[in-house]
């Protein structure tokens, strides 16, 4: 309890920095969103006037401490180009991205979890080295590419499912939002069994050569069902890590691949903000993703605790 | 006497074809007591292995491991299966990895009972108290409580003996079950093993290097090297001096280290 209270301390600590980096570091951007929006021919006096309506003419530090308090208040500002609130805007293209990123991870990790365990229980069989061969295949390619190849098949050629875009009504057509989502989701989901694959192999692999597998064997436990009292757990405490790396890259693959898809999701508008310097949007965006990254990590941490009892206990005998 | 388990004419080659056991051959009687001796590399832990078919994946045995005439080398797994545990138990070297580190000790104990028993609930756990106690150990609430890792080497091999003879097997197969621990604590568990064997009346294999650790439990003796039986006497005649060279080099060994005894312990029979 104390260690998990603890554990989100560093939790709130980092997310505070965090917030500072992505911050300062926007502000170290070369351009001016005031000189982006009005565009050429503008005068000197036409500029101050936005920048001060924007609030760019502030000190960093009187901007960063506004910020903060309007973050943590819930409010996000105010888009320098729409003039509407970044928390819509962002709102808005939520049904897109979280289904996107969610369904591919989920679906990555029912394939590549039994996979990969399959894998290193028949190392040396057919399944096993055709898992190894097509899993490094799998990240050597990227992750566009695999989505350009499955809209030529099953878009171009097949004619099964849209090439991109989403229906105009959204989720109110449920048949056609599901059916414009499915390349794009196998498209992430490939990409990331195909990382997550080797990980879970290899943690198998690991786990099958201890010698406390060999004693439940001995005592009469078959090999699977000595993998599953006694190796999975173990197997896990590694996968969960990767798992939770994994549904970040899940969210920013998102991002490469709304483009492919030309899906308006987080990922475009992340994409359209940094082209036109839309400072409180794309500010917004990257502290949610990093506070999503930060907020993954610290559930793994907890996972990990859960499962490995060496991590939480002493090594004294139990009270 | 009829052998309970005997090994005939074992084999283990590597898939590559290299030889590693050759036409190892012993048997043990019931309540027998057998000691497997040889210097690292000679092949006895890999014949206890191959007995229980738990050899490195790539390893092949061909021979016979006849367990009251059943030939376990032909079983299929499930049988196998059946047999591991309940008829021939085994006990590792090294009781730290080979007890699960994410499991507790009571849990692994009722693991084989709920298995081959059908105990559960409160019936298996009293049983794995009273195992614990079997293997002399002391506060066995907590200590069921516990994790591997947070017990003394002496303890974590007493649970593995418990879990080993939790089914009540008719053979117990030792690797090196001493080596891995303190002196002091290695005298305990082998007291400890000596009157396990004459209490439940399980047939032990021990498997060591150390002739000194065999003599003190065993009176059989299969003196191995290079993957072969050198020689087939007991713990008495090798001491009284062998008749394979290698055995009285090894005796000779052993007492130029540790001035090792002439036996004088009594046969198990009339122990009980």
């Amino acid at each position: 309890m104390r260690a998990a209270l603890l554990r989100i301390g560093t939790l709130l600590i980092s997310l505070v920095l965090a917030s500072v980096v992505v911050f300062v570091v926007l502000r170290l951007l070369p351009g001016d969103s005031a000189g982006t929006s009005l565009g050429v021919g503008t005068t000197a006096d036409q500029l101050e006037q936005l920048r001060s309506e924007l609030g760019t003419d502030q000190p960093v530090v009187t901007q960063y401490v506004q910020w903060l308090g309007q973050v943590v208040r819930g409010d996000l500002g105010t888009s320098f180009v729409s003039r509407l609130p970044v928390a819509d805007l962002i709102t808005q293209k939520l049904p897109i991205t979280v289904p996107l990123s969610l369904a591919a991870f989920v679906m990555a990790a029912l394939v590549s979890v039994p996979l990969g365990v399959f894998a290193a229980v028949h190392r040396r069989g057919p399944v096993g080295v055709a898992v190894s061969a097509v899993s490094q295949l799998g990240v050597a390619v990227p992750v566009f590419w695999v989505g350009v190849l499955l809209v030529l098949v099953l878009a171009l050629q097949a004619r099964l499912l849209p090439a991109g875009g989403f229906p105009r009504t959204g989720w109110d057509d449920p048949a056609a939002a599901v059916r414009s989502l499915v390349l794009p989701v196998v498209t992430v989901a490939i990409a990331m069994s195909a990382v997550m694959v080797r990980y879970v192999r290899s943690a198998t692999l690991d786990v099958l050569d201890q010698d406390h597998l060999r004693t439940a064997r001995s005592l009469g436990y078959g090999r699977w069902h000595a993998l599953a009292r006694h190796g999975l757990r173990g197997a896990a405490v590694p996968v969960v890590s990767i798992l939770g790396i994994e549904l970040a890259t899940s969210l920013l693959g998102a991002v490469v691949i709304e483009n492919v898809f030309a899906l308006p999701g987080l990922g475009t508008l992340l994409l359209d903000s940094v082209k036109a310097r839309d400072l409180p949007v794309v500010q917004a965006l990257v502290l949610g993703l990093t506070a999503v990254v930060l907020v993954t990590n610290a559930l793994v941490d907890l996972a990990q605790r859960a499962i490995d009892p060496r991590l939480r206990l002493s090594k004294e005998v139990a009270a | 006497m009829t052998a309970l388990l005997s090994v005939d004419d074992l084999r283990v080659e590597t898939s590559t074809g290299r030889t590693l056991l050759d036409g190892v051959s012993w048997s043990l009687d019931a309540g027998g007591r057998l000691g497997i001796v040889g210097e690292s590399g000679s092949g006895k832990s890999l014949t206890a292995l191959a007995v229980l078919g738990l050899l490195p994946e790539g390893m092949r045995a061909t021979g016979r491991v006849l367990l009251d005439g059943t030939d376990l080398l032909t079983l299929p797994p499930r049988a196998l299966g059946r047999v591991r545990g309940a008829q021939v138990a085994m006990v590792f070297q090294e009781p730290l990895t080979a007890l699960d580190p994410l499991m507790t000790v009571g849990r692994q104990i009722t693991g084989p009972l709920r298995l081959h028993r059908g105990l559960r609930g409160s019936a298996a756990r009293d049983e794995a108290a009273r195992l614990a106690r079997l293997v002399h150990l002391t506060d066995t609430e907590r200590i069921l409580r516990s994790y591997p890792w947070q017990l003394s080497g002496g303890q974590r091999q007493r649970v593995a003996l418990a879990m080993a003879l939790a089914c009540e097997p008719r053979v117990l197969l030792a690797d090196e079950p001493t080596t891995a621990l303190d002196v002091t604590v290695q005298a305990e568990v082998l007291d400890l093993l000596d009157d396990l064997v004459d209490r439940t009346g399980v047939a032990l294999a021990f498997v060591s290097h150390d002739l000194p650790v065999v003599a003190r439990v065993a009176r059989d003796l299969v003196v191995m090297r290079d993957g072969r039986v050198v020689e087939r006497t007991t713990v008495a005649d090798a001491l009284a001096g062998g008749e394979a060279a290698y055995t009285r080099d090894l005796v000779a060994a052993a007492r130029a280290v540790t001035g090792l005894p002439t036996p004088t312990r009594t046969a198990p029979e009339d122990a009980r």
